[in-house]
């Protein structure tokens, strides 16, 4: 680990040594924390054990297909608010099997799961107007090429080599560099942002127990043209932490109430990191790309609050003009780039567990 | 003693010189400092009625790892006269802190799960007019004692290291956040371990410690810690504008711990507290390594580590510890995943 030879219980045994503690001015005796004389209490602490019956597991695949996919072809853009995305018609099983389709409203659909929608970009979307922003991928994206080396391509009479760049074809993807032909308003994890997943639980204990937490498992790609800072501070705001200033693009998710509140508290950051990356900062090498798909574990202690009902994942916003590299890397062909591999993410599927 | 007989020839002669120099890294001195204000017992009840309203329900709590938030060097807690304990509890998720409580002064309110929370600093022990803390901290005059540094610190513009062979402190840079800031490059030497190798004198020495009443949790209940952090990688760079190299790069653990202390007998242990903790005969890691805040790719990240406490009703203390490497804490968030 980090070149070091020793083994860490080695070292331990050693600080063992050095830490003699001896009983000095230690009273050895242990006094109770004053307010522990009653134990608190959450909202849950009185409610049955039983676990309602029902599945177990929900998966959404973010396939636009209607035998593959939880997802039938969107209008032209959603418009913001609750409801008012894009709604999952299929849910799947853990292992990838069908489980219900319809909707929430039919038989089979997992009564826990009131409904999943996207938020997609286009002309209704008053968030996020551009149609390439956030869409499902078309055919054409898979050729969708970028110049990760930073240097112009051929066809375009220069010496650099195109790679491959776009999303597979049917998947919900967020190309930032067309995202910021007309910039998206900042996400704020509520109703009001352009560009998001969002997932409804209901709370009934006929449904969902009350001892019953959600494990939510995202399986996606990010990409980034470049990865971490140089330095921390670059990450700060006089003394505020601010990770869209560090940030190629920022994704944060959310664990409201009502879904509705004014500035909700995140509940965890999504991205940064990303997977991958480009680096265009050293010319002389050939960026390495920035692709990959992997999964983020991310659990929701549903338990904790019989009010909490709304899991939330928003784009905030990217740090990235489109221009300069920006452009030269992930839109050397101009645009619509289609280039969610060179900055974006790709959606893949997003299962729940009940636990 | 009672780790000596654990270790080969060379260190337990080590060990037994400590013990012969009568290093005892002991727990501050209770007589020496100001004692905890004690409410008489019908305000305590009412206040602590009051306080327990506050977070009535709460879902969790949160710590931010700023320095306006923590009892300081500068500005130490009027009654132990030590830096390093928060002050400062959110609920998990508000942006606006807990209001003051009522039964301790010296912080606001927080779940009563939550003990304590702080975090080493080791720079207390410098003794400078301004250390308001230097009492409550092992000092400079002891040889086996680590020499003030800002290995771990509340990040500032400024910090300082020791150089051995010209006997004095010398300024040198920090980041500028105000953050908890774990800079390796400043660590050699500060850990609890006192052989000549830097890659190992260097480990071991700073971090966060989470201190639990497990009375108020449920026998089997678990939690889930959220920590926001920077794990710096090779590529990142000092405060200085050198490049951290791959002996720098981030190695943080989180432990699982039995302490059996109290929060007051936990705020009086000197500073920097790494050393008494050390002593895993006396505070053993029930679980060791129980997650790796990684990678260090030097991109800030949120991470997620179940914290299963019903693995044994002792454990009552999480520790994120530097094993080795630099990084930055930005917050943490403690969640209870439900009675059970």
């Amino acid at each position: 680990m980090n070149g070091f030879a020793r083994s860490p219980l080695t070292h331990r045994s050693l600080a063992l040594i050095a830490a003699l503690a001896a009983s000095g001015c230690f009273s050895g005796t242990k006094t109770s924390t004053k307010s522990s004389s009653s134990k608190s209490t959450t909202s849950t602490a009185t409610v049955s054990s039983a676990t309602p019956g029902g599945a177990k597991a929900a998966r959404i695949i973010f396939l636009q297909s209607s035998t593959n996919g939880s997802f039938d072809a969107p209008s032209a853009g959603t418009a913001p608010g609750l409801g008012s995305g894009h709604q999952a018609v299929r849910v799947f099983n853990a292992d990838g099997t069908l489980l219900a389709n319809g909707g929430p409203t039919a038989s089979a659909w997992p009564k826990w799961l009131s409904r999943v929608e996207i938020g997609v970009s286009g002309a209704a979307n008053t968030a996020a107007t551009n149609s390439t922003c956030a869409r499902f991928a078309d055919v054409s994206e898979s050729a969708a090429e970028c110049s990760f080396s930073n240097q112009t391509l051929v066809s375009g009479g220069g010496s650099g080599q195109a790679t491959p760049c776009g999303a597979p074809a049917g998947y919900f993807r967020v190309s930032e560099y067309d995202c910021s032909q007309a910039a998206p308003t900042d996400g704020k994890g509520n109703h009001e942002d352009g560009v998001y997943i969002r997932a409804v639980f209901d709370r009934s204990t006929s449904v969902l127990g009350a001892n019953e937490n959600i494990l939510a498992v995202l399986e996606y790609a990010a990409s980034g043209l470049e990865g971490g800072p140089t330095s921390p501070s670059s990450c700060f705001s006089g003394s505020t932490l601010a990770p869209e200033q560090c940030s190629d693009m920022t994704w944060k998710t959310f664990l409201n109430k009502t879904g509705t509140e004014t500035a909700p508290q995140p509940f965890m950051l999504l991205v940064p990191p990303v997977f991958g990356y480009v680096n265009t900062a050293s010319p002389a090498n050939v960026g390495t790309g920035g692709g990959g798909v992997s999964t983020r574990q991310i659990f929701l202690p549903l338990a904790g609050d019989s009010d909490l009902k709304v899991f939330q994942l928003s784009r905030i916003k990217t740090n990235i003009t489109n221009a300069g590299k920006f452009q030269t890397v992930c839109a050397p062909n101009g645009a619509p780039a289609n280039s969610a591999y060179c900055v974006g993410m790709v959606f893949v599927s997003l299962t729940f567990y009940r636990l | 003693m009672k780790g000596c007989p654990l270790l080969s020839d060379a260190r337990r002669v080590i060990c037994l010189s400590l013990t012969a120099i009568g290093l005892g890294l002991v727990f501050g001195c209770a007589g020496q400092l100001k004692t905890e204000p004690v409410a008489k017992s019908s305000s305590s009840t009412s206040a602590l009625a009051i306080d327990q309203k506050a977070v009535e329900g709460a879902l969790g709590v949160r710590v931010k790892f700023h320095s306006g938030d923590y009892y300081t060097l500068s500005s130490p807690r009027p009654d132990t006269g030590c830096a390093g304990d928060a002050k400062t509890f959110y609920p998990a998720l508000d942006a606006s802190p807990y209001p003051l409580s009522l039964m301790d002064p010296y912080t606001t309110v927080k779940p009563a799960f939550l003990k304590n929370v702080s975090v080493d600093l080791s720079d207390a022990n410098h003794n400078i007019s301004s250390n308001e803390a230097y009492n409550c901290s092992y000092g400079e005059t002891n040889p086996n004692v680590p020499k003030a540094s800002s290995c771990s610190v509340f990040d500032s513009a400024s910090g300082i290291v020791y150089d051995y062979d010209a006997e004095a402190h010398v300024a040198v840079s920090g980041y500028g956040t105000d953050y908890y800031a774990l800079t390796d490059a400043y660590c050699t030497r500060s850990g609890p371990i006192a052989i000549s190798d830097p890659a190992v004198n260097k480990l071991l020495a700073g971090g966060v410690y989470f201190d639990i009443d497990r009375a108020q949790l449920g026998e089997k209940e678990n939690l889930l810690l959220s920590v926001t952090h920077m794990p710096l990688g090779a590529l990142q760079l000092n405060p200085d504008g050198s490049t951290i190299g791959a002996q720098g790069a981030a190695s943080f653990k989180v432990h699982l711990i039995r302490t059996g202390l109290s929060a007051s007998e936990v705020r009086l242990v000197f500073q920097p507290r790494y050393l008494t903790f050390a002593n895993t005969d006396r505070y053993p890691m029930v679980v060791e390594t129980l997650s790796i805040l990684a990678p260090p790719t030097g991109q800030l990240r949120q991470d997620q580590i179940v914290i299963p406490l019903s693995l044994d009703p002792a454990i009552d203390r999480i520790r994120i510890e530097r094993y080795s490497g630099s990084g930055v804490l930005i917050d943490a968030t403690l969640y209870r995943m439900g009675p059970s």
